[in-house]
């Protein structure tokens, strides 16, 4: 059986066999470096991140990085029946042969994958038993700074921004390389610069429900999660590979700015790319032409946690409208804020059917708990806006399960969509063709953010909300209610919070034959269930249990800039139903003033 | 202005499936910065068209796509200009600028010739005469409601063996098909394990003339 032989077994083959526009090859690099973002091509190709890290350490004549993707299930099965192990795309290269091997943490939902690809490459899965000879397994990307739950596998984290800390990471293998020096000094080497965090470094001890944190071998008592300063001149790939799969993303994702502002209580991201940090309408400019003439692409998304929210909107949109006047080019913005939203923008987007706003609580109160200031008032101007510019169709997105919630708080999003339903008939005339689709998620407390404390709502309480939103909404015509199954939500509680003992349940779950979790056909629940069964633990237990503020989290060793104490304050506001304020319009005193001031400086 | 181009799918490229190359091709004119003509309305599309699919995993020196542009370039100009941009694997042979009154390649096309090459080069003749001395070969293809059995016998107009690649002329216009992977399993079917397949070329039939689209430039 030769590759070819398989390839033409299995579904979209070309997935697999790289040749990409814009790829890259060589021939002897010093550190072979293989990228995996531990899902499929479809996912990892749409990723972002993953082009940056990919064309970064490429523009680097030592290293060579190539790529590897979790194979889709049909592939496996063939590789390992045939002994075929995880190759890159680029030459083929079986994937242990890398001097270095990165994955990127986007979701808990992939930890699974990883294990799996270290299986499929035929690598020792468990850090402590890797050999001299074997990559060095690294890993980045938002879930990095609480990923106690792959401690075991993974022998260094990268926290925060890659831009810089890649090249350090190439810069002290090579110096390691050179000392012949063993395996085990390199991690201790790693843990000597910012940013990177060797877990195995640590020694993590549980005494009556305790945990007490013991750095070992001069590695610091906290990492510090990295932070480009100068973003407007650091690294941003302008020759993009091409895929010739349609992936999920097909576009130039034009990275308007860094980092978020507002401080919604239950967004992670917004707390861990503080602080803001945005690219000139000039440097934009010259991004979006060199990344169109490059690859082809007829689209641009302009990307960032809140895109609404950049300072120069108006003048960044007519700027690229005048730029690709002549080209076709749909330019477009993914996250639209409903505050931020200017029915202007609607018609350099006109071939989206609908649009998609995110009130997140449908109450007031419960905005206010949130701290996702919107008010009713704006959302319903904006719908109005909306529907005045021709849109007959808009989708409002929704948590359910927020702390402290309600019934009444339910009811506030039934409400909302009535009064949306009113307003198309003020401006159509009728309800025909009227579609308004409510849909909601389940709350996930996350690591560093305001409600990292908290439990989750119970599946009974999830369902019974579910239940009577869908009871309030049926009586509408015209508007529609969706929800995703709370399953797997639990599951992410845990494995976000969770502390070192869940590694072992994930390599139980893995043995199991849990992968692909993210994948709503291929989801295991029961071989999770066992898995945590097996360990004494239980999925429910992590999901419900309210941690008190002043015990050390397993997460405690990583820095993020914001401090405990600023979580704690935004709790203790959320429990009054405080907002705060967006910090734009004044510092908030989130710990993160010293790399706020550097920024504006330059 | 029509621009007609012949254009060679190589091994770099054999698993990009019809749709996707078409994407590919919407890119490479992008990039080459060739003023294409969009179709009117409100959705307004690429004029470009492709004539017979390939499947997943077969090569070819004989594709063939039709577009146009808005203002006249030199057909070898636009060549050029395409092969500076393409990927590896997708190479330009040729461009011409139909008459008027050329129809669609596409329409036409009657015939392709596959290069099939054997595994081991074993002489095959026999198992050749073997299929074509067959009345009826019948194999499932796609309907439109499930599968149907349908006689391919009369879609193989020649086969012959040269070293150890075997030759194959067979039916490929709209009415009657039959894809080259499906002749490799007939092959294989008779004891002929093949390696690997390309297109070699299309005729189409004009008035009842079989010929070339257009040649190659050598």
């Amino acid at each position: 059986m030769t590759l070819d032989d398989i390839l033409l077994k299995v579904d979209k083959p070309a997935r697999y066999v790289g040749g990409e526009l814009n790829s890259h090859f060589k021939e002897n690099a010093e550190v072979n470096f293989v990228f995996s973002y531990p899902d499929t091509y479809e996912m990892g190709m749409s990723h972002l991140g993953g082009k940056i890290i990919y064309h970064l350490l490429n523009s680097r004549e030592d290293t060579f990085c190539q790529r590897a993707y979790a194979p889709w299930v049909d592939m496996e099965e063939l590789m390992r029946k045939h002994n075929i192990p995880l190759f890159t795309l680029e030459n083929k290269m079986p994937v242990k042969n890398a001097d270095i091997w990165g994955f990127t943490l986007q979701y808990e939902l992939s930890y699974t994958n990883i294990l799996n690809m270290l299986s499929l490459a035929g690598v020792t899965i468990k850090s402590a038993e890797r050999k001299e000879d074997e990559p060095l397994i690294v890993a980045g990307g938002p879930c990095a700074n609480h990923a106690e739950m792959l401690a075991d596998f993974v022998d260094c984290f990268l926290l925060g921004d890659g831009e810089e800390s890649l090249m350090e990471l190439i810069d002290v293998y090579k110096a390691w390389k050179a000392s012949g020096k063993s395996r085990s000094e390199l991690l201790e080497m790693l843990s000597q610069n910012e940013g990177f965090y060797v877990p195995s470094l640590y020694e993590h001890k549980v005494v009556d429900g305790k945990l007490t944190i013991t750095p070992l071998k001069n590695a610091p008592k906290q990492v510090k999660r990295r932070v480009v300063v100068d973003f407007e001149n650091t690294f941003c790939p302008t020759k993009l590979i091409v895929p010739t799969v349609e992936v999920v993303h097909d576009r130039i994702m034009l990275e308007i700015f860094r980092g978020c502002t507002r401080g919604c209580r239950f967004c992670q991201a917004g707390f861990l790319y503080r602080p803001i940090r945005e690219r000139s309408v000039e440097k934009l400019k010259q991004i979006a032409r060199e990344s169109a003439d490059s690859t082809g692409y007829d689209e641009i998304s302009l990307t960032s946690l809140s895109s609404g929210d950049y300072s120069n909107l108006n003048q960044l949109i007519s700027t690229l409208n005048c730029e690709f006047n002549e080209e076709r080019m749909d330019i477009s913005l993914p996250s639209l804020r409903i505050d931020s939203f200017n029915p202007d923008f609607v018609s350099t987007q006109m071939r989206k059917s609908s649009l998609t706003f995110a009130p997140e609580a449908g109450s007031q109160r419960m905005r206010n708990i949130i701290n996702k200031n919107v008010s009713e008032e704006d959302l319903l101007k904006t719908v109005r806006g909306a529907y005045s510019a021709g849109y007959r169709a808009i989708k409002l997105y929704f948590m359910i399960g927020l702390p402290f919630e309600t019934m009444e708080d339910i009811k506030g999003i039934a409400d909302l969509a009535r009064k949306c339903t009113e307003i198309y008939q003020e401006v159509f005339g009728n309800k025909k063709n009227m579609r308004i689709t409510v849909s909601t998620s389940v709350f996930i407390p996350k690591p560093f953010t305001p409600f990292q404390w908290i439990n989750q709502d119970s599946e009974e309480s999830v369902k019974e909300k579910q239940r009577y939103l869908s009871d309030l909404i049926r009586q509408m015509r015209g508007v529609e209610y969706k929800y995703h199954d709370s399953t797997a939500s639990k599951l992410e509680v845990a494995c976000a919070r969770g502390g070192r003992e869940m590694c072992a349940v994930l390599y139980s779950a893995w043995k199991n034959g849990a992968k692909l979790d993210a994948w709503h056909e291929h989801f295991d629940i029961e071989a999770w269930q066992k898995a945590f069964a097996e360990h004494g633990l239980s999925m429910e237990e992590y999901a419900s249990r309210v941690i008190d503020v002043d015990e050390t989290l397993p997460w405690d060793t990583v820095d993020v800039g914001v401090t405990k104490e600023y979580y704690k304050r935004e709790l203790a506001k959320a429990q009054r139903e405080e907002t705060t304020r967006d910090c734009r319009q004044g510092c908030t005193g989130c710990g993160m003033m010293n790399v706020c001031k550097k920024e504006v400086k330059s | 202005m029509r621009v007609l181009l012949r254009f060679e799918k190589g091994n770099e490229v054999k698993y990009i499936s019809h749709l996707d190359m078409q994407r590919l091709f919407q890119r490479a004119l992008r990039r080459a910065k060739l003023p294409c003509a969009y179709s009117q309305g409100f959705n307004p599309h690429l004029l470009i068209s492709f004539a017979a699919a390939l499947p997943v995993g077969v090569c070819s020196d004989a594709e063939f796509v039709e577009f146009q542009l808005t203002k006249f370039i030199h057909p070898l100009e636009v060549m050029k200009r395409l092969n500076e941009v393409m990927p590896k694997g997708v190479k330009i042979l040729n461009a011409i600028e139909p008459e008027e009154s050329f129809p669609n390649v596409g329409s036409v096309i009657a015939l392709a010739e596959y290069a099939f090459t054997t595994k081991n080069g074993d002489d095959y003749s026999k198992a050749l005469k073997d299929i074509l001395a067959q009345e009826e070969i019948t194999i499932e293809k796609k309907a439109k409601k499930g599968f149907a059995l349908v006689n391919v016998r009369p879609m193989i107009h020649r086969l012959t063996q040269n070293g150890e690649v075997i030759k194959a002329t067979l039916s490929c216009s709209n009415s009657e098909n039959l894809r080259a992977d499906k002749m490799a399993e007939i092959l294989s079917c008779n004891g002929i394990s093949v390696a690997s397949i390309k297109r070699t070329s299309i005729l189409i039939c004009i008035d009842g003339f079989i010929k070339e689209p257009l040649g190659v430039n050598k």
